[in-house]
């Protein structure tokens, strides 16, 4: 917790360094953090093809093509016939944003940790190793967007697993 | 005080990068890797895997696949965007600078230059001579640049700005032959003639979808949508067509 507790304060402190003069409107257009609780940060496992929520980056190994769906998992496509891709599974990897593939181990981040997964069975996938605290406490430590207003993290409510645009009130953090 | 506005960047490499040839011998028990778009915080790179959080530069030992072994971490600096492998070189990007890593001691990057002058944001790379770099404007503190920069980069520490584009928004980028993919999110794909790096001719937009990435492998170019995925034929790289997309 010490290390997401500076990387919050370094990030609030990044965040507000372009304007210190700055005044915070009552109500405004802005991100909320979605927060995710301790015991649901390192829960992995698959399931069946899902419909997209937020498609996020895009990998090619072999007759497969990954895509992320930021902070949830990983959308397993077979694209051996890249006229008919089909989506064929769901990886529910939390926090997740990036991976990549090497003879079958897919590297993916999970909140803090480095996870290593067994995919040779694409429909039986395992967990084959955990890396623990190898990467700051979150990825998402600022709002997707420049120039916006948003709610301050509070650490205490777990890890940010994603935003939410909407409506603030009082907000009290800019992302210049 | 900076003010600085520019975001993203990304990287791509003229013949994709060394390291990801043989990719493609999917299905069990090889030990190839994949291939990434350009916006890639992962990379591998022979036996290591390279990360990149917001500010540090990670390096695991890969050479058993199961199980990966940390070895070591850089601190690059403040917002770091995407790496990109070229050879014994890693480019990483940040909001504020282009950094050059090399790691022909994989275990052990060590910064080779820090361009600071591509107006604070980030870039990527190219072949063994030029580096294309897309710059994407918010609407922050400032004025907002939206282009794509391309620098000569024979001499590593010393990169020179060979020409510029305006662009609308522009995200990944990949490159087959001397076809650039440009994701203009806004605008569509542009495709761009590069050959002559200091004198790129745009071919054509495909303005259907809003694409953010791409992966150029072999004839096929996957695009990242902001709402989904397509799939390109690239058989003739200046004429893409496309094969199919999943949508939301």
């Amino acid at each position: 917790m010490k290390h997401s507790l500076i990387a919050g304060v370094l990030g609030v402190l990044l965040m507000a360094s372009c304007d210190f003069q700055r005044t915070y409107p009552a109500e405004i257009m802005g991100y909320a953090p979605i927060y995710m609780s301790a015991t649901d940060q390192y829960k992995i496992s698959t399931s069946e093809a899902q419909d997209y929520d937020n498609p996020g980056k895009i990998y090619k190994y072999g007759n497969y093509t990954f895509q992320m769906d930021k902070g949830k998992g990983i959308h397993v496509i077979n694209s051996t016939d890249p006229a008919m891709p089909s989506k064929i599974k769901f990886i529910n990897v939390p926090g997740c944003t990036d991976i990549s593939i090497k003879g079958n181990m897919l590297y993916a981040n999970n909140f803090r940790d480095l996870l290593t997964l067994n995919i040779s069975d694409i429909n039986n996938v395992t967990v084959s190793h955990r890396n623990k605290n190898v990467f700051p406490a979150s990825l998402e430590s600022a709002p997707p967007e420049n120039g916006i207003y948003f709610e301050c993290i509070d650490n205490s409510q777990g890890v940010i697993v994603g935003w939410e645009k909407k409506m603030l009130q009082n907000p009290k953090c800019y992302r210049p | 005080m900076r003010k600085l506005i520019l975001t993203l960047i990304v990287i791509s490499t003229l013949g994709f990068s060394a390291c990801e040839k043989d990719a493609g011998n999917i299905n069990n028990g090889g030990s190839s890797s994949g291939e990434g778009g350009s916006l890639a915080r992962f990379t591998i790179v022979n036996n290591h895997l390279y990360t990149i959080d917001n500010e540090n530069l990670s390096v695991f030992d890969v050479t058993n696949t199961a199980t990966p072994v940390f070895k070591s971490r850089v601190n690059i600096g403040f917002e770091i965007e995407a790496l990109f492998p070229f050879k014994d070189k890693l480019f990483i990007a940040s909001r504020f600078a282009m950094y050059i890593y090399d790691i022909s001691n994989p275990e052990q990057p060590v910064q080779e230059s820090q361009v600071q002058h591509f107006t604070g944001c980030d870039p990527v790379v190219a072949n063994d001579s030029v580096a294309f770099l897309t710059i994407h404007g918010g609407n922050a503190c400032g004025s907002s640049i939206n282009e794509l920069n391309i620098y000569d980069i024979k001499d590593v520490k010393n990169p020179q700005l060979m020409s510029n584009l305006p662009m609308t928004n522009p995200y990944g980028l990949g490159l087959k032959d001397s076809i650039l993919y440009i994701c203009d999110n806004g605008a569509g794909l542009r495709i761009l003639n590069v050959k002559n790096p200091s004198n790129p001719i745009e071919l054509a937009t495909l303005s259907d979808d809003n694409y953010i990435d791409v992966i150029p492998s072999g004839n096929l170019l996957i695009g990242m949508l902001t709402d989904g995925i397509a799939f390109l034929d690239i058989s003739d790289p200046a004429s893409p067509q496309k094969l199919s997309d999943i949508k939301k």
